[in-house]
């Protein structure tokens, strides 16, 4: 039983969002409700994969989008403190990638065996 | 007979209807202008939709606290904007449509901001020397 949120799109606003995306909402209600177990689909799965040398960061002019989101430490957050994620294994094949992108502790399935694991839970939220 | 006034011309014109906190439409818009000013040009974005929630006067120049990491100063898109449009003074301007503005109660905006009617659009768009428009409202 428990909480899993599942989030779709990635990409939601750089600048206005910053840190204050959907994985910040996940991490702050995590604390309040005990867990959450989180699953990315479609661009959302970027969200937990792998450096591949230096993450680019996004400029305005020649400064720094303020101090944009920076989801694979959310991701390593989560993971950190006990909650699973999934990652799509579709939706990584979309983007022409395999299990082997993503973080350590990252769980990768199919789309169908995600979908049965929903009834595993208490509340299944899209956000 | 009338004579036409001269009128400023502007290099490039951004109508963006696409809404905030959607998809990364804002933060191209912003950094579409800032490489046009870094290259000496002139650029004016009218803010269409729920972009007129973002200059409201009532919002700080920073975003609320970011309660993973409280010492962190995060500038809202008002600042942003503010900060753009005081930096390059004369050369990039910001117009709130009032008609979308008072649908979704924006009443009040920062000073940088001009406020014009839609029924200006089409002045505004033959006063720039190209537009894009940025749909998606």
């Amino acid at each position: 039983m428990g909480y899993l949120a599942i989030v779709d799109r990635g990409y939601r606003g750089s600048l206005e969002a910053q840190f204050f995306d959907a994985l910040y909402g996940v991490r702050m209600f995590a604390a309040q409700l005990g867990g959450i177990d989180l699953l990315l689909r479609g661009t959302s799965v970027t969200a937990a994969l792998r450096p591949t040398g230096d993450v680019p960061q996004v400029t305005l002019g020649s400064e720094p989008v303020a101090l944009s989101a920076d989801p694979r430490s959310a991701i390593s957050g989560l993971t950190g403190n006990g909650a699973t994620v999934y990652v799509d294994a579709g939706s990584l094949a979309d983007l022409g990638l395999g299990p082997e992108a993503v973080l350590p502790g990252c769980a990768v399935l199919d789309t169908t065996e995600l979908a049965v694991r929903w009834a595993g839970y208490e509340q299944v939220w899209f956000l | 007979m009338p004579v036409a006034a001269d009128r400023r011309m502007w290099d490039l014109l951004l109508v963006l209807t696409a809404p905030p906190h959607v998809d990364d439409s804002l933060t191209t818009v912003l950094r579409l202008s800032r490489a046009m000013l870094d290259t000496g040009r002139t650029v004016r974005v009218w803010a269409c939709g729920y972009n007129t929630m973002l200059t409201q006067e009532t919002l700080a120049p920073v975003k609320p606290v970011n309660l993973l990491d409280t010492t962190g100063s995060y500038p809202s898109a008002a600042g942003v904007i503010r900060d753009m449009i005081d930096t390059h003074r004369g050369r990039f301007g910001w117009i709130v449509c009032t008609a979308c503005s008072a649908e979704r109660g924006a009443g009040r905006h920062i000073e940088q901001v001009r406020l014009r009617s839609d029924a200006r659009l089409a002045a505004t768009i033959s006063a720039a020397s190209r537009t894009l428009y940025i749909g998606g409202a």
